[in-house]
C-alpha cells in the first residue's frame, strides 16, 4: 500500500477516494494504517470475507485477499482492474492513470 | 478470477476505522473510487 500512501495527494487532486482492503480485524486495519501514514482508510473484511469474496478476490487457500485494485467510476462501473501480484508500484501508478482517463 | 472493466461494481459494507460504523459503495457515488485489495496487515505491498 506504500504506492497509494506517496500518491495520495494526486488521487485527492482528482477528488478520488482510495480505501485499501484485506481481511484482517478492523483494529489490525487500522494499526497497519497508522503505521504506514495512511491519510486514506484500510478497512478489515473480517470474519467473513464478504467483500473480497463479491469482488473474487479471496485466495481459498492462503486465506487472504489478492493483490488486485479496482478503479470504480461516479456510478458505481468498474474501469480499471490491476491484477498484479509483484510489481506493487504499478497498482498507485495504474490506478492514477485510470482516474485521470476518467476526471479527464 | 477477479471481476472485469464495464461490470458493476458489487455493493460492500465494510466497518470503519473506528469498528463503529459502515461503509458502502453507495458512500462514493458520484466520484472515482479506489478499491485496494491486500493480502494482510504488516506485509509488503
Amino acid at each position: 500500500m506504500q504506492g497509494f500512501v506517496e500518491a495520495y495527494d494526486q488521487f485527492v487532486a482528482l477528488d478520488t477516494q482510495i480505501i485499501g482492503v484485506s481481511v484482517d480485524p478492523w483494529p489490525a486495519a487500522n494499526a497497519f494504517a497508522g503505521s504506514l501514514g495512511a491519510d486514506f482508510p484500510l478497512l478489515g473484511d473480517w470474519p467473513l470475507n464478504r467483500v473480497s469474496k463479491a469482488y473474487d478476490v479471496y485466495n481459498e487457500e492462503r486465506y487472504v485477499a489478492g493483490r488486485v485494485t479496482y478503479v470504480i467510476d461516479g456510478s458505481g462501473v468498474i474501469r480499471a482492474v490491476i491484477d498484479e501480484p509483484r510489481d506493487m508500484e504499478r497498482h498507485s501508478r495504474d490506478a492514477l492513470a485510470a482516474v485521470r482517463a476518467l476526471t479527464g | 478470477m477477479p471481476l472485469q472493466v464495464g461490470d458493476q461494481a458489487p455493493d460492500f459494507t465494510l466497518r470503519d476505522g473506528t469498528g463503529q460504523q459502515n461503509v458502502t459503495l453507495a458512500d462514493f457515488a458520484g466520484r472515482p473510487l479506489v478499491l485496494a485489495f491486500y493480502a494482510l496487515a504488516f506485509t509488503g505491498g
